[in-house]
């Protein structure tokens, strides 16, 4: 069995996709994970329950919405074509769709990771004169760290992973917008069931070796 | 109110426990002396400006400090469990604010922390780490500190040790602490004047010696 000519174009497109779609839901995750973890507010559940959503809603449904979004067709779609920023059947809508499905792992790996920082240590560096960004540097955002990237692992083999939302926003555009979960399902509409196979491999090692680094991350860190 | 000494005036309501505290001493080195569950870790924190559900008044070294934050009240804080920076090495956690390097050297060695400089936190003892919690308070060139049991892990050696460097850090430097401890032996070493609390009350202000033998007499002294 030979391997597929574009296996090594189309992982390297699905890391790169994974990677800036999980940069893209870092921010934002932490600021949401900080958010929950350190204060109790009103309508804290209601936000919670919805930004965690995409974890449990059909990715395809997920697409459906991030394609009436940035579709085009809609307000906002033509706002952003209008400053140059076209999302449907490019790279950049499959980041926004990876972005979005990773965002709820990502988040909750940054609310794990502020919750276990002891508001003792922060309270004892502002004794000591510490503003609060210095506090935040120094002190909050190391010990949250393994959380932070507990999650971060667990959202970019999410984004590797990601099918439904990405063939919805950005389609299966040969040497485009392939990711390796769609080159998975291309090739099995085309009967190329060795290719499929092959895509598929590589995905899962993928997985196994982020599953396992997230892990190792949090055995160390305990 | 003594506006050239220390005063402070709390009072909280907590589930259980109603504190209502004002006591006011003159002393540079002062205890906040009674039992376990009296109150006197909270009054440290409150001083510390890290306790929102406490009000009131504190002046210290004539200095009203009420209302501001922890970061401006110019007091170092050695807390019973050290809090010590886990991310960080002995090394860091002494420096970690600081305002005379140059001293860790000395420091270090009277505290007897050269040896554990560069390991972490995580497998200190707790008298070495209480050691470290106190090179980091006396290094943030803080002139008044807030001192909750600060000798209770060490053992009986370096106890008498530390003490001694500490009243020389005192003498040298000016230093102001105000000491909570159940213990008369640690507080008769570090006051000159004691503060005598009970179940979230003042019971008395008094020289040390006077203070503990009240205690005494009235089975104040804790378990």
């Amino acid at each position: 069995m030979s391997l597929p000519p574009d296996l090594l174009e189309i992982t390297l497109r699905s890391l790169w996709v994974a990677g800036l779609g999980t940069l893209l839901a870092l921010g934002p995750a932490l600021a949401f994970g900080a958010l929950f973890a350190r204060r109790r507010f009103a309508g804290r559940l209601v936000l919670r329950t919805l930004l965690l959503l995409p974890m449990v809603l059909p990715p395809v449904a997920v697409g459906l919405f991030l394609l009436r979004a940035v579709g085009p067709r809609w307000p906002m779609g033509e706002w952003l074509a209008s400053i140059g920023f076209d999302a449907v059947l490019t790279l950049r809508g499959a980041v926004l769709a990876a972005a979005v499905m990773c965002f709820p792992l990502v988040l909750l790996g940054a609310e794990r990771g502020f919750a276990a920082v002891p508001a003792r240590l922060e309270q004892l560096a502002a004794t000591l004169g510490t503003s609060r960004a210095r506090i935040w540097l120094r002190v909050t955002l190391p010990l949250a760290l393994p959380g932070i990237l507990y999650g971060a692992v667990f959202g970019f083999a999410r984004c590797l992973g990601e099918f439904g939302a990405t063939v919805l926003v950005a389609g299966i555009v040969p040497g485009r917008t392939e990711t390796l979960s769609t080159a998975v399902y291309a090739a099995i509409e085309r009967f190329d069931h060795g290719a499929a196979m092959a895509y598929a491999a590589v995905s899962i090692a993928l997985a196994a070796i982020l599953v396992f680094s997230a892990e190792r991350l949090l055995e160390r860190a305990r | 109110m003594n506006h050239t000494g220390n005063h402070f005036s709390l009072r909280a309501d907590f589930a259980g426990f109603r504190l209502r505290v004002d006591a006011a001493w003159s002393a540079h080195r002062a205890a906040l002396f009674g039992p376990s569950g009296s109150g006197k870790s909270t009054i440290l924190e409150a001083l510390l400006g890290l306790r929102a559900d406490v009000d009131g008044e504190v002046i210290l070294a004539g200095r009203s400090i009420a209302g501001i934050r922890p970061q401006h009240r110019d007091l170092g804080w050695v807390p019973q469990d050290a809090a010590l920076f886990p991310h960080r090495s002995v090394r860091e956690n002494l420096l970690f604010a600081a305002r005379d390097g140059q001293r860790l050297g000395h420091i270090a060695e009277a505290l007897q922390l050269g040896p554990l400089l560069e390991r972490r936190t995580a497998g200190l003892s707790g008298g070495e780490r209480q050691r470290v919690a106190l090179g980091r308070a006396l290094l943030s060139g803080r002139r008044f500190l807030l001192l909750d049991e600060p000798l209770a892990s060490l053992d009986r050696g370096l106890r008498k040790h530390v003490a001694e460097f500490l009243l020389e850090e005192a003498r040298e430097r000016s230093l102001r602490w105000l000491l909570v401890s159940h213990d008369a032996e640690e507080v008769h070493r570090l006051a000159d004047q004691t503060i005598l609390i009970r179940d979230g009350a003042i019971e008395a202000v008094m020289e040390t010696r006077l203070a503990l033998e009240r205690a005494l007499a009235t089975a104040l002294q804790p378990d």
